[in-house]
């Protein structure tokens, strides 16, 4: 891939859940290295977007294009997109009582280290490396051993998401409102673990609802997501005024907002 | 006459041809005891679908095999064998018994600890005829026809006694393997384990075959824990695909005593697994787990009662089925909550996840009150994989062959995870895992 080939390519995306359509012709650039904040009010469509680029198969791309590092995307199993390396750090993480976190990141790793022609790592040096990540991400190692999840308060859930997303260092991390329900400490861990991947060969799309976050994870752009569409893009300083006025003055006339 | 009728009049016939060969040298005691199962499984015949307890279990292919009920021959089985058939677990000690008679010569093991007791039935007959004739001589066991024609045939089986206080540190294993000697023939085991009180011990039946051919075996056992005894009983049926089993455990339990069956049933064309505690005393715990996992054209049914007779009762129940292929499973449980059976605290539960569109599951929990001051809880649930799970397992890179079997193995697990004992446990998990493997492949996504 050459620098100029940008990390996602969207163009003209409609998708539907069952018999409602979410996206109604989506357009959106993210080149490598970026970090996009997209926001937007409730219904917008925000999380169906993170859910069409990690493949979440009851979401249904009816028209338009994602391209992935000039690949494309829509093609792909969830399974093969995350090997690729695009991460979606879920909104509401499931619990699996039985699976143990720990098990469950090393088959994860593993099989993504397998996909790149790496070899696998073995239970020690998996744990070396979660030790290191755990640090980051100020995640329990009790909870590493507990099943995924299982009986973690919100924050820990968010934590682990975090968590997971560090040990595998997506290409693509997508957070779809990881910051929600967060206290100031928890944000500030969420804010450490996107950081931290910060890097020329990375990116990143944050979904928030809030632009606290945006403090502590200074964005490159900012989208307004309305009805389905792009209807403002902007610097990190759109935030700012998005919390200031809200998003009402946005919703009038979005097909014009969204013309690049 | 129907194929049920046929099979029934030829073990009844075969009984009297098998009679001198059946008493051998045990006490003029047992004679009768046999005469008298005999005539109750002729009164009863082979249980038709219209029978309540066999409403979705037919035992017509049974009939249609056409099994003979004289003891099978003693032959065929090595120590090899027995190696190969333990896996992993070759190492540990085992007591082995080779279509239901016990098998010296095959068994394993260091010395038994202090207050352990563990011989063949047949050889403990003389030697605490007090203790066992009791439980020989049961009429109320010969209503269920299979019991009674296991009281019937009986010859030998496991004979187990842990005596007053003791608490032996490992667990005590039993081997039961169906030899290539069962070809075409019913074992019928009769164990007995006898925990003294005060006692503690974990036990583990595990029935085994290297018998490829037709064979049945249809064990009965009974526990008896006396005051304040703890038993962990832990029984793993993977008996050949070829093969019919049935077993039923009878259990009674005195004052304060604790009881933990841990019941995994794996193989078997038809298997049938009855477990009956009764609390007959006031203070007694009592704990049923069970996991059935079954593939192809697999049958298995599962049938438990727990009488509350005494006040001041817990008992616990978890059920849990795996079922692929075009398995056939039946879950029927039920509690009874007798009059003075007051401060109960009883809890029954049967979920199944079906992991083929092809599997089938009955199951009817019940719960019958008669006391007014009890806590129960009871229900069943049938279901698929959660594909909300499914998409977050996928989402972090696994396949969906790898997260499906993941999330089954993850739903089973909590049936091993209750086991106390790490050896019996790591057992359970090795032979489940390794048959989750066998389905999945069997299965394909459901």
């Amino acid at each position: 891939m050459d620098n100029a080939t940008p990390m996602l390519e969207v163009k003209g995306l409609h998708a539907r859940v069952g018999d409602a359509e979410i996206l109604k012709g989506l357009d959106l650039v993210v080149g490598t290295g970026e970090v996009h904040a997209i926001m937007g009010p409730n219904g917008s469509g925000k999380s169906t977007l993170a859910n069409v680029l990690a493949g979440r198969p009851s979401v249904e791309v009816t028209a338009g294009s994602v391209l992935y590092q000039g690949r494309d995307l829509l093609e792909l199993a969830p399974e093969d997109r995350a090997k690729e390396g695009i991460f979606l750090a879920f909104q509401y993480p499931v619990e699996i009582p039985g699976v143990s976190n720990a098990y469950f990141m090393k088959a994860a790793l593993n099989a993504a280290r397998v996909h790149r022609g790496e070899e696998e790592l073995d239970g020690m040096d998996f744990l070396e490396f979660a030790r290191e990540k755990m640090k980051l991400v100020e995640f329990d190692e009790a909870l590493l051993n507990r099943g995924i999840n299982e009986g973690f308060s919100g924050g820990e859930k968010k934590r682990n998401e975090i968590f997971q997303m560090a040990i595998l260092e997506p290409r693509l991390a997508v957070l779809d409102e990881t910051d929600s329900g967060l206290d100031i400490d928890a944000l500030q861990v969420v804010a450490n673990g996107v950081n931290a991947l910060r890097a020329p060969d990375r990116s990143a799309i944050v979904i928030t609802h809030y632009q606290r976050l945006l403090d502590h994870v200074v964005p490159d752009f900012v989208h307004v997501l309305v009805d389905g569409r792009i209807a403002h893009s902007g610097g990190s300083e759109l935030a700012h005024e998005l919390e200031k006025k809200g998003y009402s003055w946005l919703e009038v006339a979005p097909t014009e907002a969204a013309t690049p | 006459m129907t194929t049920l009728d046929t099979a029934h009049a030829h073990f009844v016939s075969r009984f009297g041809d098998c009679e001198a060969q059946l008493a051998g040298s045990s006490p003029d005691w047992l004679a009768p005891v046999r005469r008298a199962a005999i005539e109750r499984f002729a009164e009863l015949g082979f249980p038709t679908r219209k029978n309540e307890a066999w409403k979705y279990t037919s035992v017509v292919n049974i009939a249609k095999a056409a099994l003979d009920p004289e003891p099978p021959t003693h032959d065929g089985v090595s120590r090899e064998d027995i190696r190969t058939v333990l896996g992993s677990e070759s190492d540990q000690g085992w007591f082995v018994f080779e279509n239901g008679r016990f098998a010296p010569e095959l068994s394993s093991g260091d010395a038994l600890p202090a207050g352990v007791e563990v011989r063949g039935l047949a050889n403990a007959l003389d030697l605490h005829p007090e203790l066992i004739r009791p439980l020989l001589d049961r009429e109320d066991t010969l209503d269920r026809p299979f019991v009674a024609l296991n009281g019937a045939f009986q010859r030998d089986g496991a004979f187990v006694r842990v005596t007053a206080n003791a608490a032996p540190e490992q667990p005590i294993q039993l081997l039961f393997v169906a030899s290539p000697g069962a070809s075409g023939r019913v074992a019928n085991p009769r164990n007995i384990i006898q925990i003294d009180r005060g006692a503690k011990a974990a036990i583990m039946l595990r029935y085994e075959s290297c018998c490829e051919d037709v064979y049945w075996t249809n064990a009965m056992t009974q526990v008896r824990l006396e005051e304040n005894a703890e038993l962990d009983l832990v029984t793993i049926q993977a008996e050949s695909e070829t093969g019919y089993h049935f077993s039923s455990i009878d259990v009674a339990q005195k004052r304060d005593s604790r009881f933990r069956s841990h019941h995994i049933s794996l193989g078997g064309a038809l298997a049938r697994n009855e477990i009956h505690a009764r609390l007959d005393a006031p203070g007694v715990d009592c704990a049923l787990n069970g996991l059935f996992l079954v593939d192809g054209e697999q049958h298995v049914d599962s049938q438990t009662t727990v009488d509350h007779a005494s006040p001041l009762g817990t008992s616990r129940e978890l059920y849990k089925g795996i079922l692929g292929g075009r398995s056939r499973g039946v879950f029927n449980g039920s509690v009874l909550v007798r009059q003075d059976a007051q401060k109960t605290n009883a809890r029954q539960f049967n979920h199944n996840l079906l992991i083929s569109n092809d599997a089938q599951i009955n199951t009817k929990p019940t719960l019958e009150i008669a006391a007014d001051d009890v806590k129960c809880a009871h229900g069943s649930t049938v279901g698929r994989l959660d594909e909300e799970a499914l998409f977050y397992l996928r989402a972090r890179g696994l396949d969906e062959r790898s997260a499906r079997q993941m999330l089954t193995a993850a739903f089973a697990s909590e049936i091993a995870n209750a086991i106390p004992q790490e050896r019996l446990r790591a057992q359970v998990e090795r032979l489940v895992a390794a048959k989750l493997k066998r389905s999945q492949a069997g299965s394909g996504a459901a």
